[in-house]
């Protein structure tokens, strides 16, 4: 980045190279919920997914000292988690069993859909609508090529132009053009019915 | 895509998610909206996607658990003993190895001297006998060494018959 205004969560980062430990909790704290989401939605689980994050954090946290700010701090660290997903989900997954897109995706207690007395049946009936979507939406994400899922959902959640998602995903924007539009036609077979 | 060859009726689907995403260039996204504007098959794909990038969006975010941050930590600090147990241990092996190491250490000490003595002597003019005027104290178990003063009067020895 020389000759470039260095970004705050890079100069963070720094900061945590040469010892300071709250400089990082403060990144920790900002891109937690960021990157549990980027997780949960590459593999659909929310436990799988924080398990993801946490070893993405985990890197971070021992890769300090080979540290070096070659571009801004949230490429580099979506490039990790880019990694972590590729590479560990398929291991990780081992820990929790067979999944199968025949189930549902997330069988969480904190993500399950709270029990409503007889007389809000019609919000039950709401949240159980919602839920089966959710979930329907799930598992047409899960059908997807990994590098598909992951383009998209740098797009559609986290907003990523182009060019930054291919600086994510170590490919070209060509490349990056071609995985969303794949992807979004995929989607749209998946989601047959539901759109 | 060429705005000539979308005048003549071409359809622009390979187009529509990069201009649903603020990609294209200018002209090429002026001409995909008036295609837009004027083909109903295109139009119809242009909205079904917009409705899958709708649906994808409309799924909430997950918070992290409580225990997130916790389990994070955990996982820092097994790492971080394992590391130090790891550093501990090859502490404790070269340990139990020192007198290994010290008798080791001394031996590469001698050869080293040696090497470095027998080439210090090299610069001698004497190729023969490198040396061996710094190295007497080498040669001193050597009983022509011990009776060096004999050679004093070679010159008169040598002249005698029979040398």
């Amino acid at each position: 980045m020389t000759g470039e205004r260095m970004d705050a969560d890079a100069a963070l980062m720094l900061q945590f190279k040469e010892g300071h430990e709250e400089a990082f909790l403060k990144l920790f704290a900002k891109y937690q919920a960021p990157i549990i989401n980027f997780c949960f939605r590459f593999c659909s689980e929310r436990t799988l997914a924080e398990d993801l994050a946490q070893e993405v954090f985990l890197r971070v946290y021992r890769g300090r000292g080979r540290y070096r700010v070659e571009a801004r701090f949230s490429t580099w660290l979506y490039r990790i988690a880019v990694n972590v997903c590729l590479n560990e989900t398929r291991k990780l997954r081992k820990n929790y069993g067979t999944y199968s897109l025949d189930q549902p995706a997330n069988d969480d207690p904190d993500s399950r859909v709270p029990e409503f007395p007889d007389e809000n049946q019609v919000l039950v009936d709401d949240a159980m609508v919602s839920h089966q979507r959710d979930e329907r939406i799930h598992r047409a994400l899960q059908t997807l090529p990994d590098p598909q899922r992951i383009a998209l959902v740098l797009r559609i959640y986290d907003e990523f132009p182009y060019d930054e998602i291919a600086s994510r995903m170590n490919v070209s924007e060509g490349k990056v053009k071609t995985l969303i539009f794949r992807g979004r036609r995929r989607l749209r077979e998946a989601l047959e019915g539901v759109l | 895509m060429d705005i000539k060859k979308q005048k003549t009726g071409d359809h622009v689907r390979d187009l529509i998610s990069a201009f649903m995403d603020g990609e294209l260039p200018v002209r090429q996204a002026a001409a995909v909206r008036r295609h837009l504007d004027e083909c109903p098959a295109c139009r119809k794909e242009y909205e079904a996607l917009t409705s899958v990038d709708h649906l994808l969006r409309g799924v909430p975010a997950v918070s992290p658990s409580a225990d997130f941050s916790r389990n994070f930590w955990k996982k820092v600090n097994a790492v971080e003993t394992r590391r130090s147990r790891g550093l501990m241990g090859l502490m404790g092996i070269l340990g139990s190895w020192r007198p290994v190491l010290a008798a080791a250490s001394a031996l590469v000490i001698v050869v080293a001297g040696s090497v470095f003595l027998y080439h210090s002597g090299s610069d001698n003019n004497d190729p023969v006998m490198p040396g061996i005027a710094e190295n007497m104290t080498f040669y001193g178990d050597y009983e022509i060494v011990q009776n060096l003063e004999l050679f004093e009067n070679w010159e008169e020895i040598a002249s005698l018959d029979g040398i």
